[in-house]
């Protein structure tokens, strides 16, 4: 059987094997060599033999024996694998060096750091965390921060909390209800279940054979009268007593002009009366100083010249003797003359002249609005201690000049 | 008749003086005086090296002078006058001086006094106007008297 060349020519490209001028040639005669070469292909994948195993597979399959760990039994079989270095470098006439510790020891030592650390921040051992924190500071306040950097407001959550949640429900009247319970005053019951709490004083005295007592009244009897502290007080501070005869005389203000309302309840006018008096009187006896003596005033009047509107000062009456009607005179000019005692005492001002030590006020406050001294004159203002009456020195500059005292102050 | 007259007078106004009527007027008239009037207290004090004697009236005064190198203090006198506003009083005190008080205007707190001294021969030696407070002092002092100076606390009572 012999082969047309067209056939050969297709055998060849089945195959694969054909140029291209013979799939040239097989194109021409009006078949496909691409064709060919695919139905070989899908012949030869139809056609073929099924996949088979390998044949050592196929016999430990056939005789059922599994596969065998040949690594691990070889592993298991060899043993530890021994240390060939030390017999490597001795077969090459080398030393066995412990390299490990001789690194350890060429390195010597590791430094304690810690210590040189702190030392060179100047902080101590042992006290980091304080220094530490005080270093740092109070930790920030990032809550309200971090709400403003969010665009959100710093809110108070409890409040609104509360707010939202209301009063909390009473629970204790449901509960007991629920539970069948009334609801009870404690207190109450126990009180009247304890009744009247004993008197124990008298009991615990009795068992201690102690007597009832009354401490207080011994108490003050022993301690006596308590002595007069004020004084005492007033010194060791440095005050004086209270102006109380000042203070007295200032609430009560001057004393009122009573001439008038008696001359107008009598229906009398000041001029006659005065003049009946001086002639029912008579020659005025001296009269001022046992007068005086006995209301407690010293003798004389101060001098005053009243420039316009003030009060003027009491001028002592004084008539032509006489010596007429002396007998009956005296009687009636002692009872004239002191009515006219009282009269002058509730017109002439308030505070007798010498009664007494005179009494500063605690607080004395000035204001000096102006102040012009003469031509020849100088003027210094001093004050002794807060609230002391002020001092306004007059000096005048032709007489003896002060002298400053070792405290800073000028000596009059 | 004027005997009688005079007797009736003289205990009338005894009888008067304490009776309720009148001390309720007084107390009325007092005050009303308490608002507008103000009694000025001037002292005349002779502070001296000459002796260590001091008055015992100037007691409450020593505690305020005592910084002064001055030992004795006498009271040569007292001079009061009781003012309305804009009145004024003068007070003839040693040395040929004059010293003249004047109350320029009251109130609750305070008052303003105006001070003036002069003396013969050399005129105006001191002219000063001081608001002082209710019940308050201030001291002038200065003028040469023997061995000392003069010192003059002024105090505004109402």
């Amino acid at each position: 059987m012999t082969l047309t060349p067209t056939e050969l020519l297709r055998t060849r490209a089945a195959d694969g094997l054909a140029d291209d001028g013979e799939r040239a040639a097989l194109r021409s005669a009006g078949f496909d060599p691409d064709e060919h070469q695919a139905l070989r292909g899908l012949l030869a994948e139809l056609l073929g033999p099924p996949p088979s195993r390998g044949l050592a597979d196929a016999v430990m399959l056939e005789l059922q024996i599994a596969e065998p760990p040949v690594g691990a039994a070889l592993r298991s079989a060899a043993g530890a694998a021994p240390e060939l270095g030390a017999g490597v470098l001795q077969r090459l006439g080398l030393p066995v060096l412990d390299l490990g510790g001789l690194l350890h020891e060429a390195a010597g030592r590791s430094p304690e750091l810690a210590e040189g650390v702190l030392a060179s921040l100047g902080l101590a051992m042992g006290s980091i965390g304080g220094p530490l924190r005080d270093a740092a500071g109070e930790a920030p306040e990032l809550g309200d921060s971090v709400l403003a950097s969010l665009g959100l407001p710093s809110l108070s959550l409890g409040l609104p909390l509360r707010e939202t949640a209301g009063a909390a429900p009473e629970l204790s009247d449901g509960v007991l209800a629920a539970l069948g319970l009334s609801t009870i005053s404690v207190g109450a019951p126990l009180r009247d279940a304890a009744g009247a709490s004993p008197e124990l004083g008298d009991g615990v005295l009795a068992a201690l054979g102690l007597s009832t007592v009354s401490v207080r009244g011994p108490l003050r009897d022993a301690a006596g009268a308590p002595p007069e502290l004020s004084q005492g007080v007033l010194t060791a501070l440095g005050l004086s007593a209270p102006p109380v005869a000042e203070a007295l005389r200032a609430a009560a203000g001057p004393s009122p002009d009573l001439v008038g309302p008696v001359a107008e309840a009598l229906s009398l006018e000041e001029g006659p009366v005065a003049q009946a008096l001086r002639e029912a009187a008579g020659p005025t006896p001296p009269l001022w100083a046992p007068i005086s003596a006995e209301l407690g005033l010293a003798r004389g009047r101060p001098q005053l010249q009243v420039i316009s509107g003030g009060s003027p000062a009491p001028a002592a009456v004084a008539a032509p003797p006489t010596g007429r009607r002396f007998g009956l005179a005296l009687p009636m000019g002692a009872l004239v003359a002191a009515a006219a005692a009282l009269l002058l005492f509730f017109q002439s001002g308030p505070a007798p002249v010498d009664a007494g030590p005179y009494e500063f006020a605690a607080v004395n406050q000035i204001e000096i609005e102006d102040l012009q001294a003469g031509p020849d004159a100088m003027v210094q203002v001093f004050q002794a201690e807060e609230n002391a009456p002020t001092i306004i020195f007059l000096e005048p500059l032709d007489e003896v000049e002060p002298t400053a005292s070792e405290g800073g102050g000028a000596t009059l | 008749m004027i005997r009688r007259l005079a007797i009736a007078l003289v205990v009338g106004m005894l009888g008067l003086a304490v009776s309720p009527d009148v001390s309720l007027a007084a107390e009325k008239a007092g005050s009303a005086a308490k608002v507008g009037k103000v009694q000025l207290q001037m002292l005349v004090v002779h502070a001296t090296t000459a002796h260590s004697n001091v008055d015992p009236k100037l007691s409450g005064l020593m505690k305020y002078l005592s910084p002064f190198k001055y030992t004795g203090f006498d009271l040569l006198n007292t001079h009061t006058a009781t003012l309305g506003s804009n009145d004024g009083a003068s007070f003839s005190i040693v040395g040929g001086r004059d010293v003249e008080l004047t109350l320029l205007s009251t109130d609750e707190k305070a008052v303003r006094v105006r001070v003036q001294i002069n003396q013969e021969q050399r005129g105006k030696l001191l002219d000063t106007t001081i608001r002082v407070n209710r019940n308050g002092s201030f001291i002038v002092a200065g003028p040469k008297h023997k061995e000392g100076v003069l010192v003059l606390p002024v105090t505004a009572k109402y």
